[in-house]
């Protein structure tokens, strides 16, 4: 069961990288609109555009 | 904005507008942010995208409200993250400990609970402790007391059981999940809050902000216009001060002040009010007064003193959830001043389970998420909610109010008598009026454009009467007549009479049926109209209304609202806007001016006033499924409570318990709001 003692910080520690990850991201505006990006996916970028023709 | 094109549109305009800096779309919320380089005015960006099809309007103190909600957004959510995360890991070590770990793992497990809960006492539930603070000095209670009271305890109280050795006695799991539980569900409102409570804040009065000067022709605000000074008002333009006309004849629609449905005929010397809208192609006005001593300022002015006087409406549930909180406390307080003189340990142990198990998860989680599903409904039937009181509001009222033109009826035109049907004279008629865009002109198109077929002729237009013209040997005119209840025109041919028709406003198909439901809820069900006796006396038959009120001022529709209170008043007009403002619940129809639905609680996206019973239905359904959640959550809080007080209650069973009361709540407010 000793184990445990370096499984279980590596998990809180696993956590915490997540959690951390989220965080910058909430806090550069990732989370801010949920609806608009998922629209924009459907349109080529104007510079792909010009690239292609 | 409707689809992803839109979006794209409206996002590229710093690619072809060397102006604009930057322009972000938000979709939900229908809101665009636009930064653009230092010379560029407002109009001008409102112009670019006008340009590209879209009707944009700028929210003016909105900007920072805007902010401080993506703000208070972004902070909520690392809250609900840093609680989740700390939350689901206690658990995880709570499961071990209460299936028998080793006494070793038990301390290592404890002590790691202990320090994941510090994030949710320092961070996650520093909002409850504000809100808690503010309603401790206004000496009200909140539903965020006994939360902080439940989360400083519970960490105090296990703390210290940790640090003494008592390890079955640590609540960090149930207080954890309950912190997140109830932080997400704040979070689940203020988005449901921001989508889709409506926000307005434009005071569009719809006023012609520039008029043109009759000598110089050069364009004045209407702010600059003084006594005295002549002004040429176009087609669609509305007066924004105190006139007299100097035209000869010119029609005027008023409705906007008076709600009288039909154009009047207007000559020179005669004064008008302003909010007038000009029907005629042009007319010279001689101002009396200024902007700000014009009778639409005032009202204009006195709406917005009622919007910031409203009276803080104190909510049937917000009573109901003081005595349950306060309850709640007395029980827990009057157990433990019991039971100290036993044992101050275990007194002190139970009252806290109790505090812990009982807090009113029905009234920090049920409630608003039954108003919120109310609104989100409301708005997939067709009604913008701007208020949530709404609900309450709407039970309580007893009188009903009812402009006439624009919400009983349709708030144009109709014919409704024609003394002769003949498809060449009304051609000839229709091809009289063809440029004309008069309420006359508009009715006889809508009705009779299957049989148009184009005649060459050169119309000329009588002033304030009608139109005459040539057509081959005969001449022929169609001019109005309009007495005091209805608008009639008559055909003359070569100066002898051929055609009658008449014209009305008719009342909504659906108005009367509507009112006779509405009976069943209100005790009595009025016209206020703005119009004169006739019309309304007729309108009021039709409906099924006993009540009139007719040749009502909007001065004096307030005064009407301010002593029948509780009130629903449903209108449409400016004339309206101080009435709905002042009812306990303002409903706007389809149509409605600007102005009009900001100073509303509802408004209404379908036509007619058929929604109000379904408003009535939902706010039915709200109220069911607050007091459920309140049954079930006081016969859990009082069968848990009694346990908890007997101390059959250990942790455990408060782990489960809590969560499970919650959800139990969260399908039951989404099931009853329908």
């Amino acid at each position: 069961m000793n184990i445990l003692f370096i499984l279980v910080p590596l998990a809180l520690l696993l956590g915490i990288f997540f959690l951390a990850n989220f965080l910058w991201a909430n806090k550069n505006g990732q989370f801010d609109d949920l609806d608009t990006p998922a629209l924009k996916i459907l349109n080529e970028d104007e510079r792909d555009k010009k690239e292609s023709s | 904005m409707r689809c992803s094109s839109c979006v794209k549109k409206l996002e590229d305009i710093p690619l072809f507008n060397s102006n604009i800096q930057n322009s972000k779309v938000y979709f939900g919320q229908s809101l665009m942010e636009i930064e653009a380089f230092g010379s560029t005015t407002e109009s001008d960006v409102l112009s670019v995208i006008e340009k590209l099809g879209f009707k944009a309007k700028i929210l003016e103190n909105k900007i920072q409200s805007f902010d401080l909600n993506k703000k208070s957004n972004r902070s909520l959510l690392s809250k609900i993250a840093v609680a989740g995360f700390c939350a689901a890991n206690i658990m995880l070590f709570s499961v071990p400990i209460y299936a028998g770990a080793d006494h070793v793992y038990k301390i290592v497990f404890s002590f790691l609970s202990f320090s994941l809960f510090l994030p949710i006492v320092f961070y996650s539930g520093v909002d409850f402790y504000k809100n808690a603070m503010s309603s401790i000095k206004r000496k009200s209670l909140s539903v965020d007391l006994p939360i902080s009271l439940a989360l400083i305890l519970g960490f105090v109280f296990s703390s210290w059981n940790l640090f003494a050795g008592h390890y079955d006695y640590l609540y960090f799991d149930s207080t954890a999940s309950f912190i997140f539980l109830i932080l997400g569900s704040r979070f689940l409102l203020q988005r449901l809050q921001q989508n889709f409570i409506a926000t307005y804040s434009s005071s569009d009065l719809n006023l012609s902000d520039k008029v043109q000067m009759q000598e110089s022709g050069l364009v004045k605000n209407k702010e600059d216009l003084r006594e005295g000074d002549i002004i040429v008002l176009f087609h669609n333009q509305t007066l924004p001060v105190e006139a007299v006309q100097q035209s000869d004849f010119c029609d005027w629609n008023t409705s906007l002040i008076t709600g009288e449905g039909t154009p009047k005929i207007l000559q020179k010397e005669m004064p008008i009010k302003s909010g007038s809208l000009l029907v005629s192609k042009k007319c010279v006005l001689k101002v009396t007064s200024t902007y700000h001593e014009s009778d639409i300022y005032k009202i204009h002015k006195k709406l917005e003193d009622l919007k910031n006087a409203k009276v803080q409406f104190v909510q049937f549930i917000d009573k109901f959830s003081n005595y349950f909180i306060a309850s709640v406390f007395v029980m827990a307080g009057s157990f433990f001043a019991y039971y100290s003189f036993q044992n101050v340990f275990e007194a002190f142990q139970r009252s806290l389970a109790l505090l812990i198990v009982a807090c009113p998860c029905a009234l920090a989680l049920g409630t608003p998420l039954a108003y919120m599903m109310g609104v989100y409904r409301a708005k997939q039937k067709g009604i913008l909610i701007f208020n949530k009181d709404i609900f309450d509001r709407v039970l309580l009222v007893r009188n009903i109010f009812f402009d006439k033109t624009g919400t009983l009826t349709y708030g144009f035109l109709h014919i409704k008598n024609i003394s002769l049907y003949k498809e060449d004279l009304v051609n000839i008629i229709l091809n009289l009026e063809k440029l004309s865009d008069h309420p006359v002109a508009l009715a006889l198109r809508r009705e009779y454009f299957s049989i148009y077929k184009d005649i060459e002729m050169s119309v000329q237009t009588i002033p304030g009467l009608g139109v005459s013209a040539n057509i081959g040997s005969d001449f022929y005119e169609f001019k109005r007549s309009a007495k005091a209840s209805e608008i009639s025109s008559t055909l003359y041919k070569n100066g002898a009479s051929v055609l009658d028709i008449s014209f009305e406003d008719a009342i909504r198909e659906d108005s009367a049926s509507v009112i006779l439901k509405m009976k069943k809820y209100f005790h009595n069900i009025f016209l206020l109209s703005g119009d004169n006796d006739v019309s309304s006396q007729k309108i009021a038959e039709q409906c099924g209304i006993k009540n009139i009120l007719s040749m009502q001022t909007p001065q004096m529709k307030l005064s009407v609202i301010e002593a029948k209170q509780p009130a629903l008043m449903v209108g449409d007009g400016l004339n309206d806007a101080l009435a709905l403002q002042a009812a306990s619940v303002g409903i706007t129809v389809q149509g409605s001016v600007q102005l009009c639905a900001d100073s509303s609680d509802a408004y209404l996206l379908k036509k007619g006033v058929g929604q109000i019973l379904v408003l009535i239905s939902l706010a039915h359904a709200v109220r069911k499924t607050i007091f459920l959640n309140f049954s079930i959550s006081l016969v859990y809080n009082l069968t848990a409570g009694t346990l908890a007080l007997l101390g059959y209650i250990n942790p455990l069973t408060a782990a489960i318990l809590m969560p499970l009361s919650s959800v139990f709540i969260l399908l039951n407010t989404l099931r009853g709001v329908r």
